[in-house]
């Protein structure tokens, strides 16, 4: 087999050759750009930012309350010393137990509200979770119930608390909280529970969508219950007070 | 006249690089066994050049036949669920080295390219 067209051959061989090149730069720039493109690796990257955000605010919070604490002892002390600031500490106790800035106890009422795991096949799984609104409602029904003091998952809500929703879960004072949520209350039992009889989306969700799709559902009587604080920073950046009683 | 098969290569190289069009993950492994089909039909026409019994035609079908054979050895073994393409990697491969030991020897003992 002696078939001696060398230019022939070696043009050939020079083309097969065009073609690996081509295929092996193509394979190297098309591997670079799926592994960049991997969106595997940006979320773990995006979780591990809020991660460590999370972190930071835990420790900025602790920070807070270890201030918090100092200046009520500096508070006590000042009282102690001069007793014509006694009345204005009294009147800052109380207004810290308004802003809802003190932990309270007392009795009250204990609802645990959570998602259905088991979504039957083909079912909307919406109808299985807690939403934003499911708790919104059963705050609404507690506070028309007298309740004087509500932590969701022991965030307490206080004047500028919002129950929004994030994703797959609940935020509540910037915190995130997942099922099942626990929502405490100090005041009447017996008021408490009626209200949440009584009013219309409180009983349609406890009566009729929670046996429905298979929502945990508890009400719990306390005798003793115990409400933390607010931990979170008071932004108040644009408002001004006007003269009392205006 | 060896130069224009560097040539051809160098050529090939830019033209992948300018080739912008993204290509779909599944097919990463039919692009891999198409670079050992090529890279297999190169070493082996190096070898035919020393061995003085280059056939053009031969060559240019051969270097298709085993493209398209293997890739579609590597199709039928994805949808049988066993790995075919190893039958074509393992056969590319062995007979790469075998070429290669015999170009190192020729190139050792005698220089008869050109």
């Amino acid at each position: 087999m002696k078939t001696q067209n060398k230019k022939g051959f070696y043009f050939s061989l020079a083309m097969v050759s065009l073609i690996l090149g081509f295929l092996i730069s193509f394979a190297i720039t098309n591997q670079q750009s799926i592994y960049s493109r991997t969106p595997q690796l940006r979320k773990r990257e995006l979780v591990k930012v809020v991660r460590n955000l999370e972190k930071e605010r835990e420790s900025l919070k602790g920070e807070l309350k270890n201030l918090r604490k100092k200046l009520t002892r500096i508070e006590k002390i000042a009282a102690k010393e001069e007793g014509v600031l006694t009345s204005y500490s009294s009147n800052l106790e109380e207004a810290k137990l308004a802003l809802g800035l003190m932990g309270l106890e007392g009795p009250g009422i204990i609802v645990t509200i959570g998602d259905n795991s088991n979504v039957p096949p083909g079912e909307d799984p919406n109808n299985y979770i807690i939403h934003d609104y499911d708790l919104r409602v059963l705050v609404n029904a507690l506070w028309e119930g007298g309740a004087e003091a509500i932590a969701l998952n022991n965030q307490r809500l206080i004047f500028t608390s919002a129950i929004r929703c994030a994703g797959s879960t609940i935020l509540v004072n910037s915190t995130r909280l997942v099922s099942p949520y626990e929502i405490k209350a100090i005041g009447d039992f017996k008021n408490l529970k009626n209200a949440l009889e009584t009013n219309r989306d409180a009983s349609l969700l406890c009566q009729k969508y929670a046996p429905n799709y298979g929502l945990l559902l508890k009400i719990e009587e306390k005798k003793f219950l115990r409400i933390p604080g607010y931990s979170g920073s008071l932004n108040v950046k644009y408002a001004k007070s006007l003269e009392e009683g205006s | 006249m060896s130069w224009i098969v560097l040539l051809g290569f160098l050529l090939g190289i830019v033209m992948g690089l300018t080739f912008k069009v993204p290509l779909p993950p599944i097919y990463g492994r039919y692009l891999g066994i198409a670079i050992l089909a090529a890279l297999d039909s190169v070493v082996g026409g190096i070898r035919s050049l020393y061995e003085k019994n280059f056939n053009e035609r031969l060559f240019i079908a051969g270097f298709f036949t085993n493209s398209l054979l293997a890739t579609f050895i590597t199709f039928l073994g994805d949808r049988v669920g066993v790995d075919l393409a190893l039958a074509a990697i393992v056969a590319f491969g062995v007979r790469m080295f075998q070429n290669l030991t015999l170009i190192r020897r020729y190139i050792f003992q005698s220089r008869r390219w050109e």
